[in-house]
């Protein structure tokens, strides 16, 4: 009987939505402001940056069942990256016809975002996150969804809020970008 | 290790580094702005449950009731959510469970417009939880004897519900002149009923006499 209350609960708990309303309320009160602080170092502009928070809040609101629970370092991120993310999209949309990756080669956008990197086992490793670290977040980000969470481009554009066309492309110049990095730095030949 | 794995554990690491960089709450100099706190206070009110993401169809939430009342009402219950429309509710008696396809759902509410209650709380029960939802309202009635009565109301919807009567007979009945089936099962009696606006169930110890069960259904009030 008791089993039966308790899936009782958590039936209920799905359907009056109280548990999700908390945890966004949570998420929110927790991150807010290093949301803010992480679109703001994008944007340069604190209207922009509540703009790009408060449109990040919205996807994670529709994707509440997705984010990891608060006061974890995994929300921390997820909640930063959703921020970052929105600010890229709105300083996208603003400088639409001069955004940088317009002035990388488009030719190859056609390659597969199955690219691999080889990384020889000899490689440093501090070099390597260091190398990561050096790549736009508009880039990172996506690579980071792709290589950590092995999220589709689908997946991936849903969470960041970007289309789909354009994750897929943002993988392939990311990887492109990212072996250009480890080619220069002497990790990969 | 392979590339992959280095790649990932790199990127996680790189992710980690620029966190620990971030500033500490105190340290960022922001004071919101109050269009901002007030979309951010409206948006978090509004916010909907994982619910909306699992039940995100109106047959689904219903089937979520569904699936509710056969907790409560101690009877085993799959769902299929999804059928269309035909008219009111169509009833096929499986050899373990009897399916319910509610029929014409247009013009039916997408979501409770209007709530009912009971019309009288039966001697020795007093309510013990009562959640409110879009789709779905539940009240839970419990006596000194830790017996449970259920009223749940939620929106027809279209969806096939399938409940287990096993070794059951299930009885029509009329509620209010609507068409209504009850059964006993595993110590509860069941009524489930439409008005044709909103799907009903009362489930409740099976000695609660049918006739009970249909005086109680047929009070209902909003």
């Amino acid at each position: 009987m008791i089993s039966e209350k308790k899936m009782l609960l958590f039936l209920l708990a799905m359907i009056d939505g109280s548990d999700g309303k908390d945890k966004l309320e949570r998420l929110y009160n927790r991150y807010k402001k290093k949301m803010i602080y992480s679109a703001y170092q994008i944007l340069h502009n604190m209207y922009d940056a509540e703009d790009a928070v408060s449109e990040a809040i919205i996807s994670v609101a529709n994707n509440i069942e997705n984010v990891p629970d608060a006061d974890t370092e995994a929300a921390l991120s997820y909640m930063c990256r959703a921020a970052r993310s929105r600010a890229i999209n709105i300083l996208e949309a603003r400088n639409r016809r001069k955004a940088h990756e317009e002035s990388l080669d488009s030719e190859n956008d056609a390659v597969s975002d199955e690219t691999d990197i080889e990384i020889p086992d000899t490689a440093e490793y501090d070099r390597i996150v260091s190398c990561i670290r050096s790549l736009p977040d508009i880039y990172g980000d996506v690579l980071y969804l792709h290589f950590v969470q092995n999220l589709s481009a689908g997946e991936i554009s849903v969470q960041l809020g970007r289309s789909i066309h354009t994750v897929r492309q943002q993988l392939v110049r990311g990887k492109k970008l990212l072996t250009a990095v480890l080619k220069k730095e002497g990790i990969i030949q | 290790m392979k590339s992959g794995d280095i790649l990932k554990k790199a990127f996680i690491d790189a992710d980690k580094e620029r966190l620990s960089q971030l500033p500490e709450d105190d340290e960022i100099d922001w004071t919101p702005s109050r269009q901002f706190e007030s979309k951010m206070g409206k948006l978090i009110k509004k916010q909907n449950s994982p619910a909306r993401k699992l039940f995100n169809t109106i047959g689904k939430r219903t089937a979520a009731a569904a699936i509710i009342a056969a907790v409560l009402i101690c009877s085993a219950l799959s769902v299929s959510a999804i059928r269309k429309p035909v008219f009111e509710y169509i009833v096929s008696v499986y050899e373990k469970f009897t399916s319910f396809i509610p029929g014409n759902t247009a013009d039916t509410p997408e979501v409770i417009e209007k709530y009912y209650t009971l019309p009288f709380i039966p001697d020795g029960f007093s309510p013990v939880s009562e959640k409110y939802g879009d789709y779905v309202r539940m009240i839970t009635y419990e006596n000194d004897t830790a017996e449970t009565l259920v009223f749940i109301q939620s929106v027809i919807g279209n969806t096939e519900f399938n409940v287990n009567t096993e070794g059951a007979e299930l009885i029509q009945t009329e509620v209010s002149g609507d068409k209504g089936y009850y059964y006993i099962s595993k110590g509860c009696i069941t009524l489930i009923w439409s008005d044709g606006e909103y799907s009903f169930m009362i489930s409740a110890p099976d000695n609660f006499p049918p006739e009970d069960m249909i005086n109680l259904a047929e009070g209902i009030k909003n």
